[in-house]
């Protein structure tokens, strides 16, 4: 197991800036997204080759890479259309790879019979394209994949390269119990996003609902040697350098 | 015994394309342009319906004579002169037309754009791009100045591969990059029926305006490497690495 940095804590901060502040912070892994935050690799001031240099000037690596929702729709006109929302992911992974990784990051589409069928089928083609990738499925409130039963029906359909992204955060949102979720698919957990929340709301790590050190003694037993990463979002505490650190030391104190 | 000469490659690698003559011959044109014209919505004897008519692309993609035209002719083995023998994947060029406008009032175009780049009624998917080596335009009936030739701004590939050295593929939208680079005077293409255009696949480009009285009945297509896939983000500081026939 090792501690990964998340740009959930710095999203408007440039790449550059974000690897600096996950040094100064302690961490030697990040994972990154496409979407959603200012260090992304597709930003347009940057170029896979400059994203690689700042990974080695900074001395971090880069761990996986979050790419977008495997929908199995066009979303600029919401048809159904999983060849084109595959050529989308293709790419995305073509660009991990281009970042020297072999596991990436992905969620399904809506809660719809169609976008079960469709995410198991993209995933399928996906597996088959990139017989030397895993994919880590990821759980979200409202999301194909929220919970236990909705990895129950999709990963016994999928290869073994089909990993568990467990979402904390995102498991005590949907009220689902994450000891349940980790218990049942402890040997195919790929990465874990850790957040720690009161209800809905996340706070610093140690004061919610997550059950830390319960998970981390299950994620010992099955031999999880993956990412711990360390998410604070919605932080809104003035010294984010502060919060990571505290995060990081608090996870540390566990795992010693 | 090699298509193109050394002045050839360095006149593709300074402008970032060559245009050669005659290179695709007479019957196999006159075939593709027949395949073509079984298409048109307008009558071949008489160009005055040729006007505004279409369409731009019509669908002979199965027809053998549409394949021929790139792969029975040298044009194959040119762009395989430029990149590397063995290392294109097998494609070939398909029609798009440009069709008389009637108008009189020509100008060269001010704007182009890079291939590749989605639009949302092109085909290619929204934040991703198309990448090839080598674009081909094929002339299979002459197309005269003014007659909505293929039009390319020399020495922009050179900026683009540059400019994506700091910056995301992603970066402009619908490949329109006419703002960004220093645009030199475009140059029509022209040429009798045969004529080939080769040009980097990140040379910015567009079609001519059409105020002349035949139909541009061009063959375009784009030849992407075999390993496109694993490459096509790279930018190595010599932008010719991919290419092994260029010194």
């Amino acid at each position: 197991m090792h501690l990964t940095f998340s740009p959930t804590l710095c999203p408007d901060l440039r790449l550059k800036e974000t690897l600096d502040l996950a040094s100064q912070a302690g961490f030697d892994r990040i994972e990154l997204f496409r979407t959603w935050s200012e260090s992304s690799p597709v930003h347009n001031d940057i170029s896979p080759r400059m994203a690689r240099d700042q990974f080695d000037q900074a001395g971090i690596v880069l761990t996986s890479l979050n790419i977008r929702n495997l929908t199995g729709r066009k979303r600029d006109s919401d048809e159904r259309k999983l060849d084109y929302n595959i050529r989308q992911l293709e790419w995305d992974i073509r660009l991990a790879r281009t970042l020297r990784l072999r596991q990436v990051n992905l969620k399904g589409g809506e809660r719809t019979d169609e976008a079960a069928e469709d995410l198991v089928e993209g995933l399928k083609n996906l597996l088959e394209t990139f017989p030397d990738m895993t994919f880590n499925l990821g759980n979200h409130l409202g999301n194909r994949v929220q919970g236990l039963d909705d990895y129950r029906a999709v990963l016994p359909n999928v290869g073994d390269r089909v990993r568990v992204l467990l979402d904390t955060g995102h498991l005590l949102t949907a009220g689902e119990d994450v000891m349940k979720v980790a218990d049942a698919f402890a040997g195919r957990i790929g990465v874990v996003h850790l957040r720690d929340q009161k209800g809905e709301t996340p706070v610093p790590f140690g004061e919610g609902d997550l059950p830390f050190k319960d998970l981390f003694d299950l994620l010992k037993e099955s031999g999880f040697d993956g990412s711990l990463v360390v998410e604070l979002e919605q932080v809104t505490w003035a010294e984010p350098l502060e919060a990571a650190k505290a995060a990081r030391g608090f996870v540390e104190g566990l795992l010693a | 015994m090699p298509h193109l000469t050394a002045e050839d490659k360095a006149f593709f690698k300074k402008n970032g394309y060559l245009v050669k003559e005659s290179l695709v011959p007479a019957d196999i044109c006159k075939a593709a342009a027949d395949a073509v014209w079984s298409k048109l919505d307008c009558d071949r004897s008489d160009p005055s319906t040729y006007v505004n008519a279409g369409p731009a692309f019509p669908s002979v993609r199965d027809d053998p004579a549409t394949r021929r035209v790139t792969l029975d002719s040298p044009v194959f083995e040119c762009a395989e002169e430029l990149v590397g023998k063995g290392k294109l994947r097998e494609n070939f060029a398909g029609p798009h037309l440009r069709f008389p406008t009637g108008e009189s009032d020509w100008s060269l175009p001010n704007h182009g754009h890079l291939d590749g780049y989605y639009t949302p009624t092109n085909g290619v998917p929204e934040g991703t791009v198309g990448i090839f080596s080598v674009g081909l335009s094929i002339y299979v009936e002459e197309v005269k100045p003014r007659g909505g030739g293929f039009t390319v701004w020399p020495g922009t590939h050179i900026q683009a591969t540059d400019y994506f050295k700091t910056h995301s593929l992603l970066s402009f939208k619908g490949g329109n990059a006419s703002d960004t680079f220093d645009m030199p005077e475009a140059v029509e293409v022209t040429g009798p029926a045969g004529s080939v255009c080769f040009w980097h696949g990140q040379l910015m480009h567009t079609g001519g305006k059409h105020c002349g009285d035949a139909i541009r009945m061009a063959f375009i297509g784009r030849l992407s490497r075999k390993d496109s896939n694993d490459i096509f983000l790279e930018t190595p500081d010599d932008m010719w690495t991919y290419w092994d026939g260029i010194d």
